[in-house]
């Protein structure tokens, strides 16, 4: 008896016989963990998905410090049956500005719209820079038409703060980093609901906006989500074991892992992001399957409630239990080697959820069944056995009847097909898709791109190396022939830098509209001198509540890009298009450094494409390695790993035919297929291996196999499937498809293993 | 022993009751100015924010009249013509943003101030020159011209209603560098007494009262606080809707040549903004320049002239 059986059994002698010492450890424990759960942190922004210092964003983070850039709200009034240049959109807008302004967490600074904005004149040498107002005593028909002159004139109706209709007209914001979105949310929606009136709505958008809802909508599925899970898993395991207490033992001993789990993560200063919220339920249903396999054992083989035969029968499971435990963990570890932090907590803090859980199941369970003494009955229990043992031996048959080796070529014939699909696989995720369709931000952020310039962005700094970089006449020319060559980009909806601010200002000096001054310039029939780059600097400074003096906002060149319906592909395109309109050999690492929103959006899905493609080839090759040393045989091992990793194909397959793109929070559903799926493999491998050793030939021991794990691997699956399930009515789509991808590739994992396993292992075996 | 211990205890007091007259009598408790080329400290350090105003108790006394507080301010002696030369940062926090060196020059006559504002640096702005001419008590109370050296070469008037905006981008604006507080359009009110850091001032109120004044301000009242022992503003705080949206404070006066005159003020913004104004050098009742170069058709000529070096003259120490 090796050293790790005798101190299992220690254990578990120690748990059967002192029942009540173990339940009142663990529940001290328990109660000690719980004040720390209130210390973990929610993280609502985008870049807390990619931990800081990370060289993809390194450049980009130290440009939006540079420049201050925070989280946006976004404000769209859309007059659906007129322009916006009367007297009442006008003043609704500007009575926004300054309601935003007033909101805690909103930098005032910061708020931006036409009203915001100096209408530049020059009439008869005198100049006018006052922005629209209603609060004096001009005509307000006079003050409309100068807005509507100015707005025109100077190409203002770019689709940036005016629709080029004149329909609408955007409000934008920037947040605190610290602030409170949620209560931002509430303030800007009260604004929003006050302002719109007959045929004026008022769109809401923007990253602050988003992660609010996202956050709101992510503790209303906590709430709602995990008493359904567990409602579900008691009803469909008292089904499943004919008696309620292995049901209630099996919940009440993962409802301790995961407060555990959780208590620890406060303990430690974690942080939960939105993307991962879900994650109580979805522990909550991996829980399950170990509990399932050692308790239908358990309560099968024991012929009484003596502490021997109890210990006997826990100790028996522990050899496959231990080994599902480890794959399990494996497949959750190989989350942590990406470099998205939601994965990171997920996979580590679920790796440790799944290590309590197996703690419990031979020290709390058996402890458990001791005090409570579950009477299953036996007949019932038969009658069950009977006609589970029937579907594996039927299964068997089947394979047997139409050969082992024509099922594997159909199966890679299959795996050819899929593995082409794949390649085709679209990897996307945005802030905003993710919201319930139904909600404000989602609706509001559809209509905005419809008719604005889209929300959106992506910056440029050029040149970071160079220190006290100022905007020169060489570059600010640079800047406008990359605003011409994006202009033809159809993904682009406008460009902004202050360079175009200086260029109106001198536009208006130079008594000509907008568009007739810059294309002079860019024809070269015009120049502009350092010295009217600075007066114009200084002019629109002049104006405080237009700009921000500092420095680097009107000393470095910066464009900003808005792009429309932003998405991975949409944002790729457009970061191409950068690339090739400039002279600079690389692009977001030499001459041009991208940040914003757009440019943090676009990072972090390609870290998810390669962390993915990096931890599900991980989480494969460490399983293969652990299942070929603990079941010692190569040949078992990957018989072992490959129905999971065809059934893993087969949903990415499955995505490409649905036209559903691998996003942040769906793509975890590899690493949660491959720790679960594993373990049916695992016991059918195991139970095959323990019948070959007691000398049955390979067709029997494989039958034996399969007609004694087959009721456990069903079980397993149809209540791990149901408790995934409850995800399906997330109000968070890629929360949705988690749940639903996670359903099918389990049940497909059970099947390929019930079909795949002895498949293999005949053909293989026949072929020698 | 216990004779030399009780000498030392009665001399520590003694001297600890001397210091605290000397402090009181030094820091406010006259009733004249200071003599010639005396300076004093009348705000604590800018970045501790703006030094409070205590107001005495009791009602304000009614028969003082606000109006001619204002116009003793106004009647002050500005040592005209004179020149001074100012350094104005640009803060946010702690951070110097922007700096510029300005040079001052100004003519008083009866009916009319002119004030002149020379951009001597940064380099890419020098020769950029802002006019000032007030007309105090006439419906026009002040108009602005401003010359930019580079482009279009134009002299330009500043809109009235652009009088609020920040000068150069910082918090003082235009209606902030006058000479005198303007006495057309607005009701003064007197709010009492007070101390601002040791120096007892008239706290005066002003309310924008006509359409061309609420014009061209961005406030809706403003808190002014006169030196009541010499004829100076030491400080105001203005606001808007009750909120307050800039805050001025006279960090330090001296007097040169019996002109008072300050030589560090900030203006302190509603955020983390504020912006300072350093003297470098002045000279009162100046025979250095014509002052007929202060009128906007010789905008130019002075731009041109600073640009080769004109103004760098104007070099005396302050005395």
């Amino acid at each position: 008896m090796s050293q790790l059986t005798r101190f299992i059994r220690a254990l578990l002698s120690l748990s059967v016989n002192h029942p009540w010492l173990i339940v009142t450890t663990f529940s001290a424990i328990t109660v000690l963990l719980i004040p720390f759960i209130p210390r973990i942190k929610l993280q609502l922004n985008a870049r807390s998905l990619v931990p800081a210092g990370h060289p993809d964003l390194a450049a980009s983070d130290r440009a939006s410090d540079l420049f201050a850039i925070h989280d946006v709200v976004v404000l769209a009034v859309i007059d659906h049956d007129s322009q916006i240049y009367n007297r009442d959109t006008l003043s609704c807008i500007d009575r926004i500005s300054t309601g935003l302004a007033k909101i805690d967490g909103i930098i005032p600074s910061s708020v931006t719209s036409i009203t915001t904005q100096p209408l530049i004149s020059v009439k008869d040498n005198k100049i006018d820079m006052r922005p629209l107002s209603f609060d004096g005593q001009k005509d307000p028909v006079e003050e409309i038409e100068r807005a509507r002159r100015y707005i025109e004139s100077m190409g203002l109706n770019d689709g940036l703060l005016v629709a080029r209709d004149g329909s609408a007209a955007l409000v934008l914001a920037q947040i605190e980093p610290t602030a409170d979105r949620a209560a931002v949310f509430d303030q800007v929606k009260a604004i929003a609901s006050n302002e719109s009136v007959g045929s004026r709505s008022i769109q809401l958008s923007g990253t602050a906006l988003a992660e609010a809802v996202l956050g709101q909508a992510s503790a209303r599925d906590l709430l709602r989500l995990i008493p359904l899970t567990i409602i579900l898993l008691a009803v469909a395991l008292t089904i499943g074991f004919r008696h309620p207490a292995p049901a209630f033992i099996c919940l009440l001993e993962i409802g301790l892992s995961l407060i555990w789990t959780i208590g620890i993560m406060g303990l430690t200063g974690q942080s939960v992001f939105v993307t991962t919220l879900v994650m109580p339920v979805i522990l909550i249903s991996v829980g399950v399957s170990d509990d399932v396999y050692v308790l239908k054992h358990v309560l099968r083989t024991r012929q009484s409630s003596g502490s021997e035969e109890t210990v006997n029968a826990f100790s028996e499971m522990f050899g496959p239990v231990s080994l599902t435990a480890i794959s399990t963990v494996v497949g959750l570890l190989s989350l942590t080697t990406t470099n998205l932090a939601p994965y990171r907590v997920f996979g580590f803090f679920g790796a440790l959820a799944v290590l309590s859980s197996t703690l419990f199941t031979f020290t709390l369970v058996p402890a458990l069944v001791k005090i409570i003494n579950p009477q299953v009955r036996s007949k019932r229990n038969s009658t069950h056995k009977q006609r589970s043992s029937g579907i594996g031996s039927i299964i068997f048959q089947t394979i047997l009847a139409a050969g082992p080796r024509r099922v594997l070529v159909v199966t890679f014939a299959i795996t050819v097909i899929a593995l082409v699909l794949t390649t085709k696989l679209r990897v996307d995720d945005s802030w905003i898709r993710n919201l319930p369709a139904s909600n404000e931000v989602s609706r509001g952020d559809e209509a905005i791109n419809n008719v604005l310039a889209g929300t959106t962005t992506i910056d440029l700094m050029f040149a970071p190396n160079q220190k006290d970089q100022r905007l020169e006449p060489q570059s600010l020319l640079q800047l406008l022939s990359m605003e011409e060559a994006l202009s033809k980009v159809s993904q682009v909806g406008a460009t902004y830098g202050i360079h175009d601010d200086i260029l109106r200002l001198n536009a208006v000096l130079h008594q000509l509209d907008y568009a007739t001054y810059r294309g002079r310039l860019l024809r070269g029939e015009m120049s502009i001198s350092r010295e009217e780059i600075d007066q114009a600097l200084i002019l629109l400074n002049t104006e405080k509540r237009f700009a921000s003096r500092d420095d680097v906002l009107y000393q470095r060149p910066r464009l900003t890009v808005f792009i429309r319906s932003a998405n991975y592909e949409r944002i790729d395109t457009v970061l191409r298009a950068i690339c090739g309109t400039t002279n600079f050999s690389t692009c977001g690492q030499g001459q041009i450094v991208p940040f914003g929103d757009g440019w943090i959006s676009y990072v972090t899905v390609r870290l998810l494409v390669n962390g993915q493609i990096m931890s599900i080839a991980l989480a494969l090759l460490v399983d293969l390695l652990l299942l070929t040393i603990l079941l010692r045989s190569l040949r078992l091992g990957l018989t072992a790993i490959i129905p999971v990793a065809f059934s893993v194909l087969m949903i990415f397959a499955l995505l490409v035919g649905l036209g559903i793109p691998l996003g942040i929070a769906n793509s975890m559903f590899a690493s949660i297929a491959i720790g679960i799926g594993l373990d049916f493999a695992i016991h059918l491998t195991a139970k095959f291996g323990y019948a070959q050793s007691r000398g049955a030939p390979v067709e029997t021991a494989m039958h034996e196999a399969m007609v004694t794990t087959t009721p456990a691997i069903t079980m397993s699956a149809l209540a791990i499937t149901l408790g995934f399930s409850v995800l399906a009515l997330s109000q968070i789509m890629p929360n949705r498809q988690l749940g639903l991808m996670i359903c099918l590739g389990l049940t497909l994992t059970a099947l390929a293993t019930l079909i795949l396993v002895p498949t293999i292992t005949l053909a293989t075996n026949s072929r020698r | 022993m216990m004779q030399n211990y009780e000498g030392t205890r009665t001399s520590a007091i003694a001297a600890v009751i001397a210091g605290a007259l000397a402090l009181v009598v030094f820091t406010g408790c006259r009733s004249q100015p200071p003599p010639d080329n005396s300076s004093r400290a009348v705000a604590p350090n800018s970045v501790n924010g703006p030094a409070r105003v205590q107001v005495e108790a009791g009602a304000p006394e009614a028969n003082i009249d606000a109006t001619k507080i204002v116009s003793a301010y106004n009647a002050r002696n500005v040592g005209s013509p004179g020149w001074r030369r100012v350094v104005l940062d640009l803060f946010t926090g702690d951070s110097v943003t922007r700096s510029f060196t300005v040079v001052n020059l100004w003519h008083s006559q009866a009916d009319m101030v002119s004030t002149l504002f020379l951009l001597e640096q940064p380099p890419a702005l020098t020769g950029t020159n802002y006019l000032l001419r007030e007309w105090p008590g006439k419906p026009v109370e002040m108009r602005v011209s401003l010359f930019l050296p580079a482009g279009e070469q134009h002299v330009l008037e500043v809109e009235p209603s652009n009088f609020d905006e920040g000068l150069l981008g910082s918090d003082f604006s235009y209606n902030d560098i006058r000479m005198q507080l303007p006495l057309i359009g607005y009701h003064y009110t007197f709010a009492g007494k007070g101390v601002l850091v040791n120096e007892p001032v008239w706290v005066v109120e002003a309310v924008p009262t006509e359409q061309q004044s609420r014009e061209t301000v961005l406030w809706n009242k403003a808190t002014l606080y006169l030196a009541r022992n010499f004829a100076f503003l030491l400080g105001a705080d203005y606001y808007k809707d009750a909120a307050i949206v800039k805050q001025m404070r006279v960090d330090s006066v001296k007097q040169i040549q019996g002109v008072w005159t300050a030589t560090h003020i900030t203006m302190y913004s509603a955020d983390t903004r504020r912006s300072e104004l350093r003297l470098i050098d002045a000279e009162f009742n100046s025979s250095r320049f014509d002052v007929k170069l202060l009128s906007p058709e010789r905008l130019p000529f002075l731009s041109n002239e600073v640009r080769n070096g004109w103004t760098t003259g104007f070099t005396n120490p302050p005395h």
